[in-house]
């Protein structure tokens, strides 16, 4: 349902108004639906998650529902667009069932949007995890995250996000071994545990370059678990959305109340123990106008609200790890 | 090689020697990003409204290298049949295939899409679009040369805001747009690309002086939000002068004419 | 402010080894009792032979081949003396002459709106099957097909009446009279048409202020009360029939439309049908409870709602 009319548009936005105010199905502002999180849906991607915001607790229909999954790929350094030291590339599809009512260009400008957002954030290189590295200077990690939008019942950036950083969390990148040929000491394979050796070094230790011909590659390792998971995997930012009224805003919005609000507020924040929060991104979208003394108040109520999020949804990841890995012992003994 | 004379038939070279020394690359992005001004100054700005004279409305404004020609249709019939109350904004953005450092292939790519969609957000709240039901306001924008991305959002972003008052469209107010960079500690404004790649974030403000209000925040890369605050007054403060800029060319543009 | 659950699922192991219905036929087959005389209502599937041709006549829902009627769709099986019907669980509103609706304007056309009210082809809404403003039994002028916006613009909500169908099938609807019209002062709600039974009277008013409005389409209007307008004919207000503005609306009573349409959304989740006496029972029953609106949305407060309905029931 895409346009209200008029006197909707006006009622929602009195309701919003009024004091105390109140909203159609009777929550606070600041008061999120229900948010559903699960950790590890695709088997076959190397992390993921599905996210579900305001699902209906008797049938589960009816909400915001995102499914995101990070993939990993070897890529060479120097090739096409291959960088040292790894690179992020992030995608946002949107199945056709989230929009039914939208051509298939609207749709496609509508994921080219979304895409350009999350990919800024994440893969921007402030944020790249130090493991995605393999060879320095030749091989590394490409991580591909794509997140799919299965329906949009509102806020769907903030889903959109905590699917992607849900995913990230999960995600376990394989162990590694850089293997080394040396022709000369009759085809020895030197395995060198650590992932960083510097090649460098041996080629200037050997005594004759010409006779040594060096290769360098590596091999995954047979290990009982999945890898290791991202460096930095805290560092992931929380989205949140901030619709604003003339004289108060509100989170996450319905389908409904997002047609009737002329602006909003996407705001971006991680939180370490050790540094003061960081903004990750910033994004004013809509037709109204703002100000500089309200975007200063809005960007400090929005880190306590990105806090909470942040704080609940450790939790849940932490949780999630817990169950999976009771789980993955369970199956272990019982095989 | 025992010989400690050396070979008298030959020349010899010198008995020592040492390896070349190259600009190493950090030192290159140094020097690249030693601005000739301050931190809070930007670039020299060039602004000409009513360059192309069969759009209804046009500007070119040069920043140094960044050069970007707008121009504006409009407000002509909507093409589609569906009804709409408010006007709308079309904002087109292509890059000339000489525009980078690497040639750009003369056909869409990803990027034009989201600097339309930026500065979309920039202008769309300062025209009156509930002034023109059915119709449709087109603003094609294309980049001649390109000296980093931020530059150019809000150069075209000042340019189109300009096109639209020379097409003689109804605004609230003219729209101005600054960048700013975090460089180390401080906060360069208005950056080149090489500052930007350098810096750990960037900030887009674009405004209208005239009313004192905001259209559009960009902000990427990460930040404190104090720092964020920062860069946004930064940015609002010289937006206030560009203001000044705009509404002087376009002064004099019609006494001209 | 918020909280994290996760996906429910079964746990046991014997789950995937018993027979189940799915959920939705199960609440269907608790409370939906009453149009098959005796005994449990039969659920079929397309493809599914229910009787044989020569005994029994088909009806919606049902195809003959040879000398068999079978099912064309998954749903109850009901019969009406020799005739057979199915009725599908989930299907867009079948509209019949008379029905009420809740609509929504989609299009302007000339001398027309198009109305989107849930069925296969957009309703029709002709401007000579509304009120004009100046006198309900005036007749259409020119000007009044140049200013079609002033009296519904795209998006604008509506009640109306099935009138007629045309030949390919399309609805005509009409507003003809001083219950029909432009909706205000409310939120809409929308539940499975099925869940919409045929009432004595569509227009329910509630004690606690609230007008409620159930489409016999699924799509519900939850509004604030309005004064009975007795002035007859006489008393029609092309301004405010056709107006955009919503009345002042106290906060109690933005409450209870909230908290209607909560326990409209909690039903209609649970596949129970909607009648007059059920909705204020449950009205009755949350307010009981002494929950705020939003209580229903919280863990198993639905549940209960529901359970507490069936009991009464």
């Amino acid at each position: 349902m895409s346009s209200i009319s008029k006197s909707e548009k006006a009622y929602i936005q009195s309701s919003l108004l009024s004091d105390p105010p109140l909203r159609a199905d009777g929550r606070g502002l600041t008061d999120f639906r229900t948010v559903a999180l699960e950790s590890g849906v695709a088997p076959l991607a190397n992390g993921s998650a599905r996210v579900s915001i305001g699902r209906n607790a008797y049938d589960g229909g009816g909400g915001t529902e995102v499914v995101a999954a990070a993939k990993l790929e070897v890529e060479t350094v120097g090739d096409g667009e291959g960088v040292d030291g790894g690179r992020v590339v992030c995608s946002v599809s949107c199945s056709p069932t989230a929009y039914p009512l939208l051509s298939s260009n609207a749709l496609d400008d509508l994921q080219h949007d979304m895409t350009s957002l999350l990919h800024a954030t994440l893969s921007h290189p402030t944020i790249r995890p130090q493991n995605l590295c393999i060879l320095p200077g030749k091989k590394s990690w490409l991580l591909n995250l794509d997140v799919i939008i299965f329906s949009d019942a509102g806020n769907i950036f903030d889903a959109i996000f905590m699917a992607a950083r849900a995913a990230l969390w999960d995600t376990k990148v394989p162990r590694t071994r850089s293997v080394q040929y040396r022709a000369k000491k009759s085809d020895r394979k030197d395995a060198t545990q650590a992932m960083d050796v510097d090649e460098a070094t041996h080629t200037g230790s050997a005594l004759d370059t010409r006779e040594t011909v060096q290769v360098s590659d590596f091999e995954l390792p047979d290990y009982w678990d999945e890898g290791e998971p991202l460096d930095g995997r805290q560092t992931w930012p929380v989205c949140l959305t901030l619709n604003l009224l003339p004289t108060s805003h509100f989170l996450d919005a319905t389908l409904q109340e997002e047609a009737s609000v002329p602006l909003k507020l996407l705001v971006l924040y991680s939180f370490q123990s050790d540094t003061p929060p960081l903004l990750r991104s910033m994004r004013l979208l809509g037709t109204g106008v703002s100000d500089l003394v309200q975007v200063k108040s809005l960007l400090k109520d929005g880190e306590k609200y990105a806090r909470i999020v942040w704080t609940a949804l450790e939790g849940k990841l932490k949780d999630e790890d817990l169950r999976r890995n009771q789980k993955a012992r369970e199956r272990f003994l019982n095989r | 090689m025992a010989q400690s004379a050396g070979d008298r038939r030959r020349i010899n070279g010198p008995e020592e020697s040492f390896s070349p020394v190259f600009d190493d690359d950090e030192e290159d992005i140094k020097l690249k990003t030693q601005r000739s001004r301050a931190a809070g100054d930007i670039r020299p700005i060039f602004l000409q409204p009513g360059l192309i004279s069969q759009a209804n409305g046009s500007a070119y404004i040069e920043t140094d290298k960044t050069k970007i020609a707008c121009a504006v249709y409009g407000p002509r019939q909507t093409k589609t049949t569906t009804y709409s109350e408010k006007g709308r904004l079309n904002v087109e953005v292509k890059f000339t295939p000489f525009s980078c450092m690497r040639r750009r292939a003369p056909i869409r790519d990803a990027e034009d899409r989201s600097l339309a969609v930026s500065i979309h957000q920039a202008i769309v709240s300062s025209i009156r679009l509930e002034l023109f039901p059915k119709s449709t306001i087109d603003v094609f924008i294309t980049i001649i040369e390109n000296d980093g991305i931020e530059g150019c959002i809000a150069s075209a972003s000042v340019a189109a805001s300009t096109a639209l008052a020379d097409a003689g469209i109804e605004m609230l107010g003219l729209v101005s747009a600054c960048s700013a960079a975090i460089v180390g500690d401080d906060i360069h404004l208005d950056p080149s690309e090489a500052e930007a790649r350098a810096s750990s974030g960037t900030v887009i403000l674009a405004c209208m002086p005239a009313l004192d209000n905001v259209t559009s925040v960009w902000q990427s890369g990460h930040m404190t939000a104090d720092m964020a605050l920062k860069c946004m007054e930064r940015c609002h403060e010289r937006c206030i002068d560009i203001h000044s800029i705009v509404a002087q060319s376009l002064l004099e543009h019609r006494t001209a004419a | 402010m918020l909280s994290f659950i996760s996906f429910s699922r079964p746990t046991d192991s014997t789950y995937h080894q018993s027979t189940r219905h799915h959920p939705d036929v199960e609440g269907l087959m608790d409370v939906d009792d009453d149009d098959l005389t005796g005994s449990e209502p039969r659920l079929t599937c397309p493809g599914e032979t229910i009787t044989s041709s020569q005994a029994f006549m088909r009806g919606h829902g049902t195809y003959v081949d040879k000398e068999d009627v079978i099912a064309s769709v998954a749903g109850t099986v009901e019969r009406v003396n020799k005739l057979v019907t199915v009725r599908a669980i989930r299907t867009r509103y079948n509209p019949e002459v008379g029905d009420l609706v809740v609509g929504r304007i989609t299009e302007v056309q000339p001398r027309r709106w198009k109305v989107d009210a849930n069925s296969r082809q957009d309703a029709v809404l002709m401007l000579s099957s509304v009120n004009l403003p100046g006198g309900v039994q005036r007749r259409k002028l020119e000007s009044d097909e140049l200013q079609m916006r002033n009296f519904f613009e795209e998006g604008d909500l509506l009640v109306a009446e099935v009138q007629a169908f045309f030949s390919d099938g399309a609805m005509s609807l009409h507003t003809r009279s001083l219950k029909y019209g432009k909706l205000r002062n409310g939120q809409l709600v929308t539940v499975p048409p099925i869940l919409v039974r045929r009432l004595k009277s569509h227009f329910i008013s509630l004690p606690c202020g609230v007008d409620l409005i159930l489409g016999l389409n699924g799509y519900i209007w939850v509004s604030k009360h309005m004064k009975d307008t007795d002035q007859g004919e006489e008393g029609f207000d092309a301004e405010a029939v056709y107006s955009n503005k919503n009345e002042d609306i106290d906060n109690a009573t933005r409450a209870a439309i909230s908290r209607v349409g909560n326990i409209i959304r909690v039903l209609a989740d649970h596949f129970v049908p909607l009648t007059d006496s059920l909705l204020l029972e449950a009205y009755e029953w949350v307010i009981e409870q002494e929950g705020d609106a939003k209580y229903l949305l919280l863990g198993d407060a639905g549940d209960a709602l529901v359970a507490a309905m069936s009991v009464r029931g």
